[in-house]
């Protein structure tokens, strides 16, 4: 024991030592002093941000429409949507778009998440502009052809049932639905099976236009290019967009969410050779001033190799390969989930270990010196997650999109130095009341 | 084998002088991968720095050139037991430690071992890049290999084998080797066995680490905001101490040659059929590598793809469709897999049968070949934006035969001609010969 604490001492020593800065090179940088934003007359916002490191520039057109406001009856839409804006327009074949993007040696590619969603591009300089007339050829122009959308449905549903081939996946959609009950997250961005057989050409093409909607998006680009020049371009482009959503399928409105004050349980027997365990409670949203605590937590409890479900339940106890912890957090209810895969004759001990992780949070707290830890971990981690031109220029826009402004990227940096001790308490006592756990085993 | 090289010998002087001749074609020059630097140290470390002073972060990647095929016979899994102990502790830092002082700075460390090869990563804010490089030689060069750990281990990694068990595709690829690789050292899978994994003690460890880590048959490559002469000087001052040593004798693995189909079925828990058609092909260095990788692109890749457009837009047959070629030293492996109903097999399998068929005997067209130059070009350029992603090319080539490979990649992927597709379709993806892995759903 003793010797172990001079090794621990011994290597604090070095470590400090070897952690003096030669330079201050991360702590210098900052992603938001060039960016430029503009609100075009319709409501769109511009950000932009010269980066002449790679001849590459990165768009992000981020819209708040997420998979969450799906209609009622029709989960999937978004996704559907997204994914049919390859299928041809007035002007272009599905065979066009790709063969043209793929002939300029461009990367598009459209995605639905919880609470926005995305069409996101990288392109050589020389080839953006085209690109460009072909990204928004598929968003003002889409045609939604009956047989590519009845082929991308099919492949959509496919899709979302061959995440259940995997127990790992299958795990997290079960654990969502039975967290979520009623409320709309319980989806995951693929939607349901009804839903996404329920989905007709028409509401995609009605939808594009709600998702579309100019002062619904924001624009942000990072790269290697002139701001004027193209600023020009994209005021001419985005410029000529209009509101055009007639209301129609209606959008889901803010679902109520209350999470019951009990610990639930589900077991599915399956035929795996290992179990499968989440245990989730409930958590702070992206808004809420206990969010940093939470995060802290999170990092303590089971982000990397030296969080406390890592090292008690995986290097000390040898009882799982992957044992984590993730904050999902989102703009409305959020969870934060600790994940493990055991021999299912050790879920039994797996579980009890997680259960006094948590606890010890609302229990003991952390110290200051435990969350400094945590903001010095999370500014590093922070750059090692931005490094693209395409990471930044998706940061730039979903800070600017959800409401916090894109300044709030650098400000970040220093989010997590006002935790205290008392924040990580009362927050682990005031969400870790009641859990929900879900279990596959054979 | 040993060779003198001499001390910290300028990249290009050395890469111009060794690998133009082997690769027969001069240095790229549009290469964005240039400029590098790389010196060998006395005792024949191969250290490798791409400068990327953009950004504020760096990648500390080193490879050593031993992977699951050098696994000793019995004792199957050990060179990736191996890599799962190296971060568990050393005479100054005890278990936990070593990522302890990473995480403590926000970067991370990982390994990852494959057939071929092994691989120790650090990704941190570039002003401890310094820090990185200590904790890693430290791993590396003193590791323990306590008793105790390794049989904590042991059930960590049994708990991942159930985890590649219990996942479809990891589970078929699994499946295959031992049919497409027979009697070869690439038949058994990466991560050992059950079985085997028992035999593993403190002295297999101790012998595997005197045999493989040792400096002439490692490569250092790191990449970031650093100084390449403050790399170099301090990788001769972690690592310069360690004697070069001979390296166990390999011998030479030939390309198998199938005769006919091998087909493998299990029924399984999963909503639709996952399939792997599997053939094997020559290793990453052969001219034909190159070849491959086109017409994995031209047959599989994006929607414009030959197999796409004949299975999902033309017959809707698969749910999805992919071709690649993977190239290993000696050997490699040229891959279909597909999800699908499973009445629909024997028609997907009757097109890939055409499909191969029509890459041995008809050119690719001028578009087609055009298309997977471009597609190749640009996910490099987008590739090179990460500091990571350029320490693992740069350190994958070099362990395959040379970093040149990597600066040159899609000078040689320009050269590919239409023949030379058809060329390597003919010597190796024989549509009556290969192996399929078929995982159906239960009852049906």
């Amino acid at each position: 024991m003793k010797k172990h604490f001079y090794h621990v001492v011994f290597v604090l020593c070095l470590t400090f030592v070897l952690a003096l800065p030669l330079h201050a090179a991360a702590a210098e940088f900052n992603y938001t002093a060039d960016v430029e934003k503009v609100v075009l007359d319709n409501g769109l916002t511009i950000l932009l941000k010269e980066n002449p490191a790679y001849d590459i520039i990165a768009m992000s057109v981020l819209t708040k429409g997420g998979s969450v406001r799906d209609p009622e009856g029709l989960e999937g839409l978004t996704f559907l949507t997204v994914r049919n804006l390859f299928s041809g327009t007035t002007n272009r074949t599905g065979e066009d778009i790709v063969v043209e993007l793929e002939s300029l040696g461009v990367q598009l590619q459209a995605t639905a998440s919880y609470d926005y969603s995305a069409v996101l591009l990288q392109a050589v300089p020389a080839a953006f502009e085209e690109a460009l007339a072909v990204l928004l050829d598929m968003i003002e122009n889409s045609t939604f052809p009956v047989e590519e959308f009845e082929r991308e449905r099919s492949l959509g549903f496919a899709a979302l049932q061959s995440l259940y081939d995997d127990p790992s996946n299958a795990l997290i959609l079960e654990f969502l639905s039975f967290f979520y009950g009623e409320h709309p997250y319980r989806y995951s961005p693929y939607g349901s099976p009804e839903g996404l057989m329920a989905i007709q050409p028409d509401h995609a093409a009605s939808w594009n236009r709600y998702l579309f909607q100019p002062d619904q998006v924001v624009v942000s680009l990072v790269g290697s290019f002139d701001k004027e020049e193209l600023l020009a371009v994209l005021r001419e482009s985005f410029g000529r967009w209009e509101n055009s959503f007639t209301g129609t399928p209606e959008p889901r409105s803010e679902a109520e969410f209350t999470y019951p004050a009990e610990d639930r349980q589900m077991v599915f027997n399956l035929p795996t050779e290992a179990a499968f365990l989440i245990i989730g409670y409930p958590a702070p949203n992206t808004f809420a001033a206990d969010a940093a605590a939470m995060a802290v937590i999170n990092t303590v409890l089971g982000e990397g190799m030296s969080s406390r479900l890592f090292t008690e339940i995986r290097d000390k106890r040898g009882l799982a390969y992957t044992a984590v912890s993730i904050y999902d957090e989102r703009m409305g209810p959020s969870s934060l989930l600790t994940f493990l895969a055991t021999h299912p004759q050790n879920v039994e001990q797996a579980r009890e270990q997680v259960l006094v992780e948590v606890r010890r949070f609302a229990e003991e707290g952390l110290s200051q010196e435990e969350i400094a830890w945590v903001a010095a971990q999370k500014r590093g981690s922070y750059l090692l997650n931005n490094e693209t031109n395409l990471t930044q220029s998706v940061l730039l826009g979903v800070t600017e999109l959800i409401g916090f402004g894109y300044g709030w990227v650098d400000q970040y940096m220093d989010f997590w130095d006002n935790v205290t001790p008392e924040d990580v308490k009362a927050a682990a006592q005031k969400y870790f009341q009641n859990y929900t756990e879900v279990l596959i085993t054979p | 084998m040993k060779r003198k090289l001499p001390i910290y010998l300028l990249v290009i002087a050395y890469l111009l002088s060794l690998y133009s001749t082997v690769l027969a074609m001069p240095v790229d020059p549009d290469s964005p991968l240039l400029p590098i630097e790389m010196r060998i140290l006395p005792n024949g470390l191969r250290v490798i720095v791409k400068e990327i002073p953009s950004y504020p972060i760096a990648t500390i990647n080193v490879w050593v050139d031993v992977g699951a095929k050098d696994d000793p016979e019995g004792l199957s899994g050990l060179a990736h037991f191996f890599e799962h102990l190296i971060f568990k502790g050393t005479p100054s830092r005890p278990r936990g430690q070593m990522a302890y002082a990473i995480e403590s700075v926000g970067g991370y460390l990982n390994a990852m071992t494959s057939l071929d090869y092994t691989t120790y990563f650090i990704v941190v804010p570039s002003e401890y890049a310094a820090l990185a490089m200590e904790v890693q030689a430290d791993a590396l060069l003193n590791s323990l290999f306590e008793q105790t750990e390794i049989d904590m281990e042991r059930t960590v990694i049994h708990e991942e084998i159930r985890l590649r068990l219990d996942n479809p595709q990891t589970y078929l690829v699994d499946m295959l080797l031992q049919y497409l690789f027979p009697d070869t050292p690439y038949a058994r899978p990466v991560i050992g066995t059950f079985e085997e994994l028992a035999n593993v003690n403190h002295q297999e460890m101790v012998d595997f680490h005197a045999a493989y880590y040792v400096p002439n048959n490692m490569v250092l490559v790191v990449a970031g905001n650093v100084d390449a002469d403050q790399v170099f000087a301090q990788a001769e001052e972690l690592y310069g101490g360690m004697p070069a040593k001979a390296i166990p004798q390999r011998p030479y693995v030939a390309v198998p040659r199938l005769e006919a189909v091998t087909t493998l079925e299990e029924e399984r828990n999963v909503n639709q059929s996952y399939i792997l058609m599997g053939y094997p092909a020559p290793g990453a260095n052969d001219r034909d590598a190159a070849a491959l990788t086109m017409a994995g692109v031209i047959l599989g890749q994006g929607r414009v793809s030959r197999l796409y457009k004949a299975l999902i837009e033309k017959e809707h047959l698969v749910n999805s469709i992919s071709a690649a070629y993977n190239g290993f030293s000696d050997i490699g492996l040229f891959g279909i897999s597909a999800m699908l109903e499973p009445e629909n097999l024997d028609r997907v399998v009757e097109i890939i049968r055409e499909e191969l068929v029509r890459l041995q005997t008809e050119p690719v067209t001028d578009a087609e070949l055009s298309r997977a130059k471009t597609l190749a070009r640009s996910s490099l350029a987008f590739s090179n934006q990460s500091s990571s992603n350029v320490a693992m090319f740069l350190g994958q080539k070099e362990i395959y035969g040379g970093v040149m490979n990597a600066v040159n990649q899609i000078a040689i992927l320009e050269h590919i001609t239409a023949d030379d597709i058809m060329r390597a379709a003919q010597t190796y993806l024989n549509p009556d010969a290969y192996v399929l892995g078929h995982l159906r759903p239960e009852g049906r």
